[in-house]
Parts: C-alpha cells; sequence; structure tokens
C-alpha cells in the first residue's frame, strides 16, 4: 500500500493506478480469506484435540515431555498386565491339563484295582472249586485263605481310593457333565433354557420328553403288582 | 405340587411329574408305600412277581406286553406337539428309542443276573435281594442322587417355563446316566460292580472256605485213623512174615519120611 502511495505521488498514469488497486483489493480479501481459514483450522483442531484426547492422546494443556512419560510409563504397564494374563492363562491350564491328568491316573488306578479284585475273585472261586474237588492237602486251603487275603487287602485299598476320590470315579465324572444325545450336546442347564427357548412352543411340552422313569410310569402294573403279590402270597398259603 | 397346578397339565405331562417325585420307577417301587419287611424294590419283592417260572405273568411280563404301545403313545404325542418343531422333534425320538432299548436291557439284565446267581449255587432269596439292590442302585442312587433330585426341586416353580427346564434338565441327566450303563452293559458299570464284589465277599468267599476247612478236617482225622490202621497192619504183616520164615525153617529141619 505504502509503496503504491510512493508511486503515484511519483507520478504513475491512472491505468496503473487501478491495477494497483485492483490488486491489492485482492490481496486484502485473501488475506481474509486466509485469516478465515486459520480461524477454522485452529477450530478443527482443537475439535480434534477434544475428541482424540479421550481416547489416550495428550490434552493441550500437557506438557509434551510429561505425556512421552505417561504414555512409555502407561505401555510399560500395559505389557506387564497382558504378559500377567497370558500366565495366568498358561497357569490355569497347566493346572487344569495336571488335575485331569491326576483324575484319568485315579481313574486307571481304580479301574486297575477293580480288575484285580476280579482276577482274585476268579483265582478263589477257581481254588474254592478245586478244594471242593480234589481235598487232598491242606496246601490248597492255604492258597485259599492267601487269595483270600490278598482280596481283602484289594477292597481295603479300594475303598481308601473310593474315599479319596468322593465315592468313586463314576460318581465324580458324573457331576461334569457332558450329555450327548444323538446329535445334541447339553453341559448346562443353561444349554437346556438356551435350546428350549428356540426350539420348544411356546407352552414347553415337556410330556413328549421320555426317560426311564416316565417310560415305566406308564406301565400299568401298580394294580397287576398288588394282584400278582396276592396270587403268589395264596399260592404260598 | 399343589392339585390346581397338577389340573393344569395334560395327562403325559402329569405322568412325567408323576415320575419326578419318587427315586424308583412305579413298577419297582409297588402301590404302597407300608412294607413291613425290608426290601430294595417293594414292587418286586421275589422274582417270581418278576417273571414266573413258565415267563407268563410278571412285572417283566407286563413291560415286554405293553412297549409297544407306550412307544407308539409316545411318538403320538411327539407328531402332535412337536410337528412345527423339527429338531425338538428328533430329539424327543431319540430319547424315546434309547429308553425303549435301556428298558429293554435292563429287563434282561435282571433275569439274567438272578439266573446266573441261581446256577452258581445262591439261594433264590439273596439272588433275588443281590438285583434288586443292584437295580435300586442304577435308579435311587445314580440317577436320582443328584441332577434329578435337583430337578424335583422345580415341579413347585409357579413358572411353568422354570418348571419344564427343571424337567428337561432332569430328563437329560437321566439319560446320561442310563447312556452310562448301556456303555458297560449294566454288569460292568462300577457302580454294579462294586455291590457284586461286596455281595460275593460276604457270601462266597468265607462260608465256602469255612465248609471247606471242615471237610478238609474231617478227612484229616481219617487219613491219620486209617495211617494208625495201617501201621497195625504193616506190624501184624511183618509179624506173620516172621513167623513164616521160622515155619519154613522149621520145615526145612524137619525130615520128610521116606515112602
Amino acid at each position: 500500500m505504502n509503496v503504491v502511495n510512493e508511486e503515484n505521488e511519483e507520478g504513475c498514469t491512472g491505468d496503473e493506478d487501478d491495477k494497483t488497486q485492483t490488486l491489492n483489493e485482492y490481496l486484502i480479501g485473501l488475506t481474509s480469506t486466509v485469516e478465515e481459514n486459520q480461524a477454522d483450522i485452529e477450530r478443527i483442531h482443537d475439535q480434534i484435540f477434544e475428541s482424540t484426547s479421550q481416547f489416550g492422546i495428550a490434552p493441550k494443556s500437557c506438557p509434551p515431555t510429561l505425556w512421552v512419560a505417561h504414555m512409555e510409563v502407561k505401555g510399560e504397564l500395559e505389557e506387564v498386565t497382558e504378559s500377567l494374563k497370558r500366565k495366568a492363562d498358561v497357569s490355569l491350564r497347566q493346572q487344569t491339563i495336571d488335575l485331569q491328568t491326576k483324575l484319568s491316573g485315579v481313574e486307571r488306578d481304580y479301574a486297575k484295582l477293580r480288575k484285580d479284585v476280579e482276577v482274585s475273585f476268579q483265582e478263589v472261586a477257581n481254588e474254592l472249586y478245586a478244594v471242593g474237588n480234589q481235598v487232598s492237602t491242606n496246601s490248597t486251603i492255604s492258597i485259599g485263605m492267601n487269595s483270600f487275603q490278598q482280596l481283602q487287602d484289594i477292597d481295603t485299598r479300594l475303598n481308601t481310593l473310593q474315599k479319596l476320590v468322593g465315592g468313586g470315579p463314576h460318581k465324580e465324572a458324573s457331576k461334569q457333565f457332558c450329555i450327548k444325545i444323538g446329535k445334541f450336546y447339553f453341559n448346562f442347564m443353561d444349554d437346556v433354557t438356551a435350546w428350549a427357548d428356540k426350539h420348544l412352543p411356546q407352552d414347553y411340552p415337556f410330556g413328549s420328553f421320555v426317560d426311564a422313569y416316565s417310560f415305566l410310569e406308564r406301565v400299568k402294573s401298580a394294580r397287576d403288582v398288588s394282584e400278582l403279590t396276592n396270587a403268589v402270597n395264596e399260592g404260598r398259603e | 405340587m399343589d392339585t390346581r397346578r397338577k389340573a393344569s397339565l395334560s395327562a403325559d405331562e402329569s405322568i412325567v411329574v408323576e415320575a419326578f417325585q419318587y427315586p424308583e420307577p412305579r413298577c419297582f417301587r409297588g402301590g404302597s408305600t407300608s412294607t413291613v419287611t425290608h426290601c430294595w424294590l417293594p414292587g418286586v419283592k421275589s422274582r417270581e412277581i418278576w417273571e414266573n417260572d413258565t415267563n407268563t405273568r410278571g412285572v417283566k411280563i407286563a413291560i415286554r406286553d405293553t412297549m409297544e404301545g407306550i412307544r407308539y403313545r409316545i411318538d403320538a404325542i411327539i407328531s402332535q406337539r412337536l410337528h412345527q418343531h423339527q429338531e425338538a422333534a428328533d430329539l424327543a425320538r431319540v430319547l424315546l428309542s434309547d429308553t425303549v432299548t435301556f428298558v429293554t436291557s435292563l429287563s434282561s439284565f435282571i433275569s439274567t443276573t438272578c439266573l446266573n446267581l441261581k446256577n452258581a449255587g445262591y439261594p433264590e432269596s439273596e439272588a433275588w435281594n443281590l438285583v434288586c439292590k443292584l437295580v435300586y442302585i442304577i435308579f435311587a442312587t445314580d440317577c436320582f442322587h443328584d441332577e434329578r433330585g435337583v430337578a424335583t426341586e422345580m415341579l413347585d416353580s409357579e413358572n411353568h417355563r422354570s418348571m419344564s427346564i427343571g424337567i428337561l434338565w432332569g430328563t437329560f441327566v437321566t439319560h446320561h446316566v442310563m447312556r452310562e450303563y448301556m456303555k458297560y452293559t449294566f454288569a460292568d458299570h462300577p457302580s454294579i460292580g462294586g455291590e457284586y464284589t461286596r455281595f460275593l465277599v460276604a457270601n462266597a468267599g468265607i462260608s465256602k472256605i469255612a465248609k471247606a476247612e471242615k471237610i478238609i478236617e474231617k478227612l484229616s482225622s481219617l487219613i491219620s485213623s486209617l495211617e494208625k490202621k495201617l501201621d497195625q497192619v504193616d506190624k501184624k504183616a511183618t509179624t506173620a512174615s516172621i513167623k513164616a520164615d521160622e515155619a519154613i525153617e522149621i520145615a526145612k529141619k524137619t525130615k520128610r519120611p521116606e515112602a
């Protein structure tokens, strides 16, 4: 502006004045546009800052060095937490596997002991048979008594094992239900609830689902049984 | 369950609810609950009530003869109530089929076990008592004890949905136990095997060994008596032999008279 004025004072032509004036206005407009854009950019920047600070980006008031330190600590904490979680998962999984292995071991022991008992009983039975048919010496009886003693030892061990596993592997295993019926699997009552809500009519017609109890309940035998009992008793008298 | 609630159920649902209230099925528990003498299954106090010798009367025969009819009836209920719910109908039919197989195998197990024990020399009453105890274990201990028993607590629920789901859970759990028994063909199931073992220990080993011991004792005394007699005979034989030798010597010394 000043330059143009000075040139005017030095005797510039009218055309040049007009061009200068136009250029000047254009520059003023451009400046104002730039200023408006800057304001917009700052506003947008602020909005971005507000929204990003919620996701762990430094707030405007926080000094950069402090923020970097904060982020480093936070990162380390997250790593440590993740590592602990992984370790806990691995440990828990390992413990589960160990327990399952132990349970399988106990079940194997139990099955083996049962087998031993059966074998011993068979031996006793065979020896008793031998005693009954070929009584010639006392040695057969002593073998029989030894076998019987072994049998009692096994029975004692079996009882101890049953106490340890809480009534034998079967009862323990049955508490961990994995019910498989055809293609259907149910582990918990919640599974049944979810299945029933999805696949049954609104009135939940449970009468369509039978087991040995409800099947045998339909055998009209109670009266017949009473009649039979009476008939048998009368026959005896 | 109160009577008002019972009245709101269909006939088949009433049967299922009734079945849930006892540890054993009706045909085994019998009509009367009062029993003078203890019996594991009051409904079948003796083998004759289960099946007679001619196989023409008894609870077993009643089960066999009504089985197909019951199966047909339940299948009809499934078709009627679940015709628009294919997956539920499929599950119900699997349960029905498994139940028929289980009941058939159970009947066979009861008869075979009693017969085997009788053939092994056990008195019929003892054999039948063991069989009843085994059946009681299957139902009252293994099926009813845990989850089925828990499901019975839901019978009093005011909410029909909760009660239905409790019954379904109890039914599925019962099938789980039934399947275990089928897998072990009953006799080899751990619960049955354990009871069998106890029975054999109590009834076979001790009494038979005691009998055998008595026989051995008797035979031993007989043998020692025979040995004594044998000694006496031996002594007599030796004496006789000595006397014979003496006689021969005397005979040799004595000259025969010439003819």
